[in-house]
């Protein structure tokens, strides 16, 4: 994060401010408004990204693309979805096709993680999902080669599935929320995390075997 | 697939892991994983799985984003500022027009050139060019009249006459009169009879008419009556400079005609010259009454084949030659009282 950044992120700290009045003065031309929106969720667009689209720069990019989006179309947004739901539906369109356009991301190898360096990662990833209890899931979450292991596993389940779970376990979005980041039914987000979580599930025994 | 992997179990599961569950399907679920342990293993693995998903800490936004945002922003507001005016229904149209008017100029150009060079060929040949050449109209000075050829530049520089090649024909008609009020009224009729008076500048016993030469050769028929009437009358050609007069002695009305019948003021002027030898010559044959002058002698000498009696070279008489037509031509009638 930049000086500026930070000192920006330091003044929202101080000052809480409801999306819905910054998103009002935004429209009205209020470009320090907008800044703080940015600072807001920058880094919460650009994790839910890399995490969808599983590659840095491509999440750089389309981050940057998304508040450009949204600051195109923010006197089009008329409330009828909370300002953070709108925000992340476009953000994840834009990734959708991002992965569309791109070579399909479940082809992603996890041969990498075979390598020697992933083995004490995956021993550890492996008593912990055998209930073995060995580790705080926060300290194994800090290992890099761990969450390299679990970004290429996302990597591996279908679009809707690892969005889904994604904006749920990552994310922390109530289900509502992602139906209406996705457009989708409640019901639907119900089965798709579902889906996704057993998916998931296979592919890590699968990587891990 | 174990009852606990079924969709529905973990669907059940899932929402139960999340909290989005009725109270009665709550309470249903608790019950099953009291009684079914692959159940509650499932529920385990979810759970752990949930857990290790939320610890993944967030990756934060590169440094410089904001930054980047704005610039981004900043060219999409130029490009929205200066959108695709080739594509704009004005840059259309002006591209449109563009593209007409150059397949026009294609067009029209190639043909335009085509044309000038089919005129050129087909075209008949006039006198473009400053040229000297004397057609003999009359049955006088047919086969005197020197042929000349396209002059030359340097030639022309030097010849008096090239300079009336576009100039038109010039004279002044002088009658020398015992009775000039006579002669003048004669004059005037002729003017009123052939509908001159709007080209016509009256002036103290001389007439200035300017008028296509056909028009002058209708009203020497008119004014032969006057030549009786005078003593003697002269003619002076006139080019554009000084140089290039010629006075003609003794003119007779068919020699005004022939010298207004001629295509230019060079060849007017060039058988003017003629006219003038060959009157001083007849006024000094023998024959004619006269006596040769030593001037007489010279020009027959420079003209062998001078005819004497120009009516007898031409036992036929020719068809009368077409009134010359193009500029105007200026005949000025001067009475001279004797």
């Amino acid at each position: 994060m930049s000086s500026q950044d930070a000192v920006v992120q330091k003044q929202l700290d101080n000052i809480s401010i409801d999306d819905a009045v910054l998103v009002r003065r935004c429209q009205q031309g209020d470009s320090s408004a907008l800044t703080r929106l940015i600072v807001k969720y920058q880094d919460r667009i650009y994790n839910t990204i890399l995490k969808i689209c599983g590659n840095p720069d491509d999440a750089a990019e389309l981050t940057q693309e998304t508040f450009v989006k949204v600051i195109e179309h923010m006197d089009s947004f008329r409330g009828s979805s909370t300002f953070y739901t709108w925000m992340f539906r476009i953000a994840v369109n834009l990734s959708f096709n991002h992965c569309r356009r791109r070579v399909k991301i479940a082809t992603v190898s996890l041969d990498d993680s075979g390598s020697s360096e992933f083995g004490s990662a995956k021993a550890q990833l492996g008593a912990w999902l055998a209930d073995e209890r060995v580790a705080d899931p926060a300290f194994l979450a800090e290992n890099r080669e761990v969450i390299h292991i679990l970004t290429q596993c996302l990597a591996r389940l279908d679009d809707d599935h690892r969005v889904a779970v994604v904006l749920r376990d990552i994310e922390g979005m109530s289900y509502s929320e992602i139906a209406e980041a996705l457009e989708v039914e409640l019901g639907t987000v119900k089965s798709r995390l579902s889906r996704a979580r057993a998916q998931l599930r296979e592919v890590l025994e699968t990587a891990l075997q | 697939m174990t009852r606990s992997g079924k969709p529905e179990i973990d669907e059940l599961l899932s929402a139960y892991l999340d909290g989005q569950l009725s109270d009665r399907q709550h309470t249903e679920v608790k019950r099953l994983l009291r009684n079914d342990k692959e159940v509650a293993e499932r529920l385990n693995q979810l759970g752990q799985q949930k857990q290790l998903l939320g610890a993944m800490p967030i990756e934060t936004a590169p440094v410089g984003m904001l930054d980047a945002i704005q610039a981004s922003l900043e060219r999409q507001y130029i490009l929205q500022r200066y959108p695709h005016t080739g594509r704009s229904a004005a840059g259309a149209r002006q591209l449109f027009t563009r593209r007409l008017l150059t397949a026009a100029a294609m067009l029209i150009i190639p043909a335009g050139i085509l044309a000038l060079v089919v005129y050129m060929i087909m075209s008949p040949a006039t006198p473009t060019t400053p040229t000297a050449k004397v057609e003999p109209s009359g049955p006088i000075l047919t086969a005197n009249l020197p042929k000349q050829g396209p002059l030359p530049r340097d030639r022309m520089a030097n010849d008096p006459a090239a300079d009336t090649a576009f100039s038109p024909m010039n004279f002044t008609l002088i009658f020398k009169t015992p009775e000039p009020i006579l002669v003048d009224s004669l004059l005037k009729k002729a003017i009123f009879n052939h509908s001159l008076f709007n080209a016509t500048v009256p002036n103290l016993w001389s007439y200035t008419i300017t008028t296509p030469p056909n028009s002058l050769i209708e009203l020497m028929q008119d004014l032969r009556a006057a030549w009786p009437k005078c003593q003697g009358t002269e003619l002076v050609a006139f080019g554009r400079t000084v140089h290039s007069r010629v006075e003609v002695d003794r003119i007779t009305p068919d020699q005004i005609v022939q010298l207004l019948q001629q295509p230019n003021a060079v060849s007017a002027l060039a058988m003017a010259k003629n006219l003038s030898g060959f009157n001083a010559v007849v006024a000094g044959v023998p024959s004619y009454g006269m006596t040769r002058t030593a001037a007489c002698e010279e020009w027959f000498a420079e003209n062998p084949e001078m005819p004497v009696r120009p009516d007898l070279a031409a036992p036929t008489k020719p068809a009368p030659a077409k009134p010359a037509e193009g500029p105007r031509a200026t005949l000025h009638i001067v009475i001279e009282p004797q």
